[in-house]
């Protein structure tokens, strides 16, 4: 595995977290999105849309992001370091345009949203590990 | 391929002792369809009701909606490789239930969206409060897993309308439609002075609650090929996505596509209709560099001269749509895309999440974010308790009278980006 797994999701942590390099935040969303850009100016691109999910943006509290070093010799990047760092600006922009979040945050439904997020994560990562 | 649809008219849906069809109305016994629902042991329960233009009735969470239909004539049966085998379909003839729908609804997991009014300001955003709609409520066993219970219900469905469709399988359709694509070398001989116009269909591929199928396979599985549009007209294509009620396309709209059924409208009269290609939307980068560079190539391959680009949610998919456009303009084809806004609630806001100068002929489905209140109404099918959380609604959403306010978003079908509804943008 050559990248990184970026999280405030603890479902991701408990999934990956043996198998896989995760750096799991308590943090909001978009303070993940934060985080992933400063990762992107000090050399990593994105793998995976940090606006995934048709969950918006001012609903589910997780953000989950894969994040490698940039390419070297004999390997490649889908998008650059320039073009990751247009994405999580776009997605900032998108969380900044919802500024109607949602107060409710009961139990059962924070374990949903852990889910669908794992499972979006998910299917990113086992693109990447193919 | 040549497809005959014939259209038999429904007009009433009654429970009673036998099933049957008789001088278009339905007669539906619920105990004939339990069963077939209850195969799948991942189910416990399952309540039948019906719910009629112009009543007042919510259906809530509402997760697919499926056209009943019987395939007479021709390869293959209902819905290919989910609960027929895998045979080509797209030719022969099929008979359609119209003015119905089986839709399925249940809590699968706590922000699954979609209301379905049958009356008041709701209906008029939901192309699904003018037919005549089955509903069933599934209950699950305990402790499922999501991704288990969207699947059961799923499928429930399909098996559902499959049971219902075989009770036209003998009745003489109301009228009949015909619709015939020719092979490449045939429709060039043809209609050599015809701009030859292709369909690019984006299918909904995320992941769990976000997904499509073909054929019985993943559409996140496939690289972008191109099929018959008549396929996808006959159940090729099914839904497994539950998500984003106002702008996903449920399986009744993939066996209605309103896009097809206009280009077939003018091929051979003003375009040559060559084909549909369908491609994804993973949220996986390098597989939307790969889809989008697959779908440009396959439109230069085929000598199109212009494509209509539909999309299946919002943020990730703006992202293949713009590729998708980018990338078809640049192999010289022209592009119109439908899509829908989410402009905030004033509307002021940049629509998409991504933008290119390529897309210079844009079909808007809506604004997303546009609020409107729900009064309340005397009956729901399904349940309330999710209301608050479905996406485009809020803690705020059920007031004390009992009305909702709501985003367009919670509206199943309220801004199709197949151009469905009725509505868009000013």
């Amino acid at each position: 595995m050559d990248y990184t797994i970026l999280t405030n999701n603890p479902k991701v942590n408990e999934k990956f977290g043996d198998s896989h390099r995760v750096s799991f935040y308590d943090v909001p969303a978009e303070s993940i999105l934060s985080i992933a850009a400063d990762m992107i100016d000090s050399g990593c691109v994105l793998l995976n849309h940090p606006l995934y999910g048709s969950v918006k943006p001012n609903e589910t509290p997780y953000k989950s992001l894969l994040l490698k070093k940039k390419a070297g010799t004999y390997t490649w990047d889908a998008v650059s370091s320039d073009e990751s760092r247009e994405l999580i600006n776009k997605a900032i922009t998108a969380y900044n345009k919802f500024t109607h979040k949602k107060e409710d945050t009961s139990h059962d439904l924070l374990l949903d949203y852990q889910v669908v997020d794992l499972s979006l994560l998910a299917s990113a990562a086992e693109a990447a590990d193919e | 391929m040549r497809l005959e649809i014939g259209k038999i008219n429904i007009t009433d849906i009654r429970f009673a002792e036998n099933s049957k069809i008789e001088n278009g109305v339905l007669f539906v016994n619920p105990e004939d369809l339990k069963p077939v629902v209850l195969e799948d042991e991942k189910l416990k329960d399952v309540v039948f009701e019906i719910a009629k233009p112009g009543e007042s009735v919510r259906i809530t969470p509402v997760k697919d909606v499926i056209e009943p239909r019987v395939k007479v004539e021709g390869k293959g049966g209902i819905f290919p490789g989910m609960i027929s085998k895998v045979d080509t379909v797209g030719s022969g003839k099929t008979l359609a239930l119209k003015g119905m729908a089986v839709v399925t609804a249940g809590k699968i997991v706590g922000f699954q969206e979609g209301i379905i009014d049958m009356s008041g300001p709701g209906a008029d955003y939901t192309p699904f409060s003018k037919t005549i709609n089955l509903c069933m409520v599934c209950e699950p066993v305990e402790d499922l897993k999501q991704h288990d219970y969207e699947k059961a219900v799923r499928m429930a469905g399909f098996r559902v309308a499959a049971k219902i469709g075989e009770l036209a399988r003998d009745i003489k359709p109301d009228e009949t439609d015909v619709f015939e694509t020719c092979g490449i070398k045939e429709g060039i001989e043809k209609y050599p002075d015809l701009p030859r116009v292709g369909y690019v269909s984006m299918l909904q591929t995320q992941g769990l609650l976000h997904d499509t199928y073909v054929y019985g396979v993943d559409a996140k599985k496939i690289i972008p090929t191109i099929i018959s549009p008549t396929e996808a007209m006959d159940g090729a294509i099914v839904s497994g996505n539950c998500v984003s009620a106002c702008d996903k396309n449920p399986t009744y709209v993939h066996q209605n596509n309103p896009v097809i059924e206009d280009l077939f409208a003018q091929h051979g009269k003003t375009i040559n209709f060559v084909c549909q290609i369908i491609t994804n939307e993973n949220v996986y980068l390098a597989d939307k560099e790969r889809s989008s560079n697959m779908t440009a190539k396959l439109c230069r391959m085929l000598d199109l001269d212009g494509v209509i680009v539909t999309q299946e949610g919002f943020g990730n998919p703006d992202t293949d749509l713009i590729m998708n456009c980018k990338k078809i303009e640049a192999e010289g084809v022209k592009t119109v895309i439908v899509t829908d806004e989410y402009a905030g609630r004033d509307g002021k806001s940049q629509s998409l999440a991504d933008a290119d100068p390529a897309a210079d002929a844009v079909v808007t489905g809506g604004n997303a974010n546009e609020v409107i209140i729900l009064p309340k109404l005397d009956k729901v099918i399904g349940m309330l308790d999710y209301v608050n959380l479905i996406a485009g609604a809020s803690d705020k959403t059920l007031r004390e009278d009992g009305s909702l306010e709501v985003e367009l978003q919670v509206i199943t079908g309220a801004t199709n980006e197949m151009g469905f509804g009725k509505l868009s943008a000013r």
